[in-house]
C-alpha cells in the first residue's frame, strides 16, 4: 500500500503522449481504487480501536492511510480528466465520429462522454439562429484558396460550385481553403505553405 | 495571440495601392472602398491588397513612412529618448514584415530600410528587456520623468506580445510565491490548517 | 435583385443596435466590427469571462447571413463577390474564435463560472443563456464520468468536491491601453498609476475589470 499504482497511472499516461490517446488502463485504475477502499476500512477499524482503548500510537497509521487514500482518488480523478480533455481535443481536430482505431483505447463511458460533448457543442451551436458553427475558421484566414499536397489516394472530392477533383496521393491542388479545412485537420491534405 | 493572429488583426490597417483595372465602389462591412480607376491611387485594407497584388491587379503604393532619412531620423529618437517613441504606425512591424513579403520592389532602399528598421526593434527591445527587469528589482531606480513606474506607453501590439509570455507570466509567479509566503506566515500563527496543502486553486 | 441593390441595406443606413431602447442607438456595420474586435480581444487577453456581447453578435451575425444570401446573386467571376466573402471569412473567424474562447474558459473553469454567475445579480450576468446551458451540461457530464468510473466504487464522502474547484488567476497580470482619462488607481506595490489617455500598462486584471466593463480601456 504505498501509492505505486496511482502515480504508475498517471505515469504511463503521460508517457504515451506521442499517441492521440493511450489505452485505458482499467487494472491499474482498479488496483488504486482498491487500494483506497482497503485503507479506508483498515482506517475504520483502527477508529473503532481507538475509541475503545484511547491508544494514540494508532494515530501515525491512520494519518497515513488517509492522505493515501485522498492521493490516490486525486490521481485517480486526473487520471481520468486528462483523457476527457484528450477526447475533447480529438473532438476539435477530428470531428464528431471516433474511427476505429481510437475507439479500441477507450472505455465505453468515454465513448458515451464523447458523444455527449459532441452533442453540448452542436446544442450551443444551434442557439444561434442560422446554426452558426464555431468548429471551422480554426485559423486566422489568409486566402480564400490553398494550395495543398494530397497525403493518401482519397478519391473524388466535390467542391460547391460543382466542379470536382481527384484527390491521389502525392497529388498537388488550389482549394478553397473553407472547403478543405476539414480535411487538412484530418490528414488526408496538407497545407503547403513556402 | 498567436503570431498569425497578430498579423491578421495588422491586416486590416489601410495601404496605398495603384490599381490597374476600373471598378465601382464595393461597400465593406469594414467599410466602403474604391472606386478603383486604372492608374489612381487610393487606399484599401491590407488584407485585400495583398490579394489583388497576387492576381497582379494592382502595385502596391509603400506607406509615406517607409522612407529611409524618416526612418534614420526615428531610430535616432529611438536611441535618444528613455521612453519609446510613438512610432508612425500602431501595427508598425506587422505592416513592415508585410510590405517586405509582398511589396519588396515597390521600396526604394529596401535593403536600408529593413536594416533601420531591424535597429529600431531592436533598440526598443532592448528598453523592453530593462523595463521588464525594473519590474523585478526591490530598489527601484528612478525614472528619467520622476515616476518610479516603467512605462510601456506607445509600445505597438507586436511588441507588446513579444514581452507576453514571459512577463505577466513571470509577474503572476511572483505573486503567487509571495502569497504562498504569507499563507505560510499566517500558517504558523493559527495552530492548525490541515488542508491548506491540498487548496486546488488555479494561480 | 440588381447589383446596387446588394449593399444598400447593409452600409447606407444604421442598424438599431437596441430595439427595446426608447432612443434609438444607432450603430454603422463599420462601428459594429469596431466593437466586435475590441470583445474579441478583451476576452482573449481577459483570465475571467467577460460579459457576453449578445446584441453586437447577434446583429453581425445577422449581417452575415443577409450578404451571403445577396452574394448569391453575383456571379462568381466579379470582383465584388470575391472581396465581400474575404471580407465574410474574417469578420466569421473573429466571432467563432470570441465564441470559442469564452467557451474555452466555460471548461476550463466551469465550477467556478456557474457559482459566479448564479451570484450575480440580474442585470450583471456574464453568460448568454446557451452558454451557461452548455457550462451546466458539461458540469455534468464530467462529474457523472467520475461518478461512473470512480466515485461510485468507492468509500462515501472521500471526494469533496468544493476542493476541485479551479478558478482563473483574477489577480494575473494584463496589458491595458487606457481609451477614456480614468485618472489614477493604487496598484499592488502601492504606488500611484496615472491611466490618461492611450497610455500602456501591466496591471492584475481585479485592478481594471470594473473600468474594462465600462469600455474606458482594452485589453492588447
Amino acid at each position: 500500500m504505498s501509492g505505486q499504482r496511482a502515480f504508475n497511472l498517471l505515469k504511463t499516461h503521460q508517457q504515451s503522449s506521442d499517441r492521440l490517446i493511450d489505452n485505458f488502463n482499467a487494472e491499474d485504475l482498479r488496483a488504486v481504487i482498491e487500494e483506497i477502499k482497503v485503507a479506508f476500512s483498515e482506517n475504520h477499524q483502527d477508529a473503532l480501536k481507538f475509541q475503545e482503548t484511547r491508544d494514540k500510537s494508532l494515530f501515525p497509521m491512520i494519518g497515513y492511510r488517509h492522505a493515501l487514500l485522498q492521493r490516490n482518488l486525486r490521481c485517480t480523478l486526473a487520471y481520468l480528466y486528462s483523457r476527457l480533455m484528450k477526447l475533447k481535443d480529438i473532438r476539435w481536430k477530428l470531428g464528431p465520429v471516433i474511427n476505429a482505431d481510437i475507439k479500441e483505447s477507450l472505455t465505453e463511458a468515454e465513448i458515451q462522454w464523447f458523444n455527449n460533448y459532441s452533442r453540448l457543442l452542436t446544442n450551443y451551436m444551434m442557439s444561434f439562429p442560422n446554426g452558426f458553427n464555431i468548429m471551422t475558421d480554426m485559423k486566422p484566414p489568409k486566402s480564400l484558396f490553398i494550395e495543398v499536397k494530397c497525403l493518401c489516394d482519397y478519391g473524388k472530392f466535390e467542391l460547391e460550385n460543382g466542379e470536382s477533383v481527384a484527390l491521389q496521393k502525392n497529388s498537388i491542388h488550389f482549394l478553397p481553403r473553407t472547403e478543405c479545412e476539414h480535411l487538412i485537420r484530418q490528414g488526408i491534405l496538407e497545407h503547403i505553405t513556402n | 495571440m498567436e503570431p498569425d493572429e497578430l498579423e491578421f488583426i495588422g491586416e486590416k490597417e489601410m495601404i496605398g495601392i495603384i490599381p490597374n483595372f476600373n471598378f465601382d465602389l464595393i461597400h465593406l462591412i469594414s467599410g466602403t472602398i474604391g472606386p478603383f480607376r486604372a492608374g489612381l491611387p487610393m487606399h484599401i485594407p491590407i488584407w485585400l491588397a495583398m490579394h489583388l497584388k497576387r492576381q497582379q491587379k494592382c502595385r502596391i503604393v509603400p506607406p509615406n513612412w517607409m522612407e529611409k532619412d524618416l526612418l534614420e531620423d526615428l531610430k535616432e529618437e529611438e536611441k535618444r529618448t528613455a521612453n519609446f517613441v510613438k512610432m508612425p504606425d500602431s501595427n508598425f512591424m506587422i505592416v513592415s514584415k508585410l510590405i517586405f513579403a509582398y511589396a519588396a520592389e515597390e521600396v526604394a532602399d529596401i535593403e536600408e530600410i529593413k536594416t533601420i528598421i531591424k535597429d529600431i526593434f531592436d533598440t526598443r527591445q532592448a528598453k523592453l528587456r530593462t523595463a521588464m527587469d525594473g519590474f523585478f528589482v526591490e530598489e527601484k531606480t528612478t525614472q528619467f520623468d520622476g515616476s518610479t513606474q516603467v512605462s510601456f506607453t506607445n509600445l505597438t501590439t507586436f511588441e507588446i506580445h513579444s514581452a507576453r509570455p514571459f512577463l505577466p507570466y513571470a509577474l503572476d509567479l511572483v505573486a503567487r510565491l509571495e502569497r504562498v509566503c504569507q499563507q505560510q506566515q499566517s500558517n504558523l500563527n493559527e495552530t492548525h490548517n490541515s488542508s491548506s496543502h491540498f487548496s486546488s486553486s488555479y494561480y | 435583385m440588381s447589383d446596387e441593390n446588394i449593399e444598400n441595406n447593409l452600409n447606407e443606413s444604421e442598424i438599431n443596435l437596441d430595439e427595446e431602447d426608447e432612443d434609438d442607438e444607432l450603430i454603422t456595420p463599420q462601428e459594429l466590427l469596431e466593437k466586435i474586435e475590441i470583445a474579441w480581444i478583451n476576452e482573449k487577453s481577459a483570465p475571467d469571462i467577460l460579459e457576453y456581447q449578445g446584441e453586437l453578435v447577434d446583429l453581425m451575425m445577422g449581417q452575415i447571413v443577409h450578404m451571403e444570401e445577396n452574394l448569391q446573386s453575383i456571379p462568381s467571376n466579379d470582383l465584388r463577390k470575391t472581396v465581400h466573402k474575404m471580407e465574410l471569412e474574417r469578420i466569421k473567424y473573429i466571432i467563432a474564435s470570441y465564441l470559442r474562447c469564452r467557451l474555452q474558459k466555460l471548461e476550463d473553469f466551469t465550477q467556478y463560472m456557474i457559482e459566479e454567475e448564479k451570484k450575480r445579480p440580474l442585470n450583471k450576468k456574464r453568460l448568454s443563456e446557451a452558454e451557461l446551458k452548455f457550462a451546466e451540461d458539461y458540469h455534468e457530464s464530467i462529474e457523472t464520468h467520475f461518478h461512473q468510473l470512480a466515485l461510485q466504487h468507492l468509500p462515501p464522502q472521500q471526494d469533496d468536491i468544493s476542493k476541485r474547484i479551479i478558478r482563473p488567476n483574477v489577480m494575473g497580470h494584463v496589458f491595458v491601453k487606457v481609451l477614456k482619462p480614468c485618472g489614477t488607481i493604487v496598484n499592488t506595490k502601492d504606488e500611484e498609476v496615472d491611466l490618461s489617455e492611450n497610455s500602456i500598462h501591466l496591471l492584475p486584471y481585479q485592478l481594471i475589470a470594473e473600468l474594462l466593463n465600462k469600455g474606458d480601456i482594452c485589453l492588447i
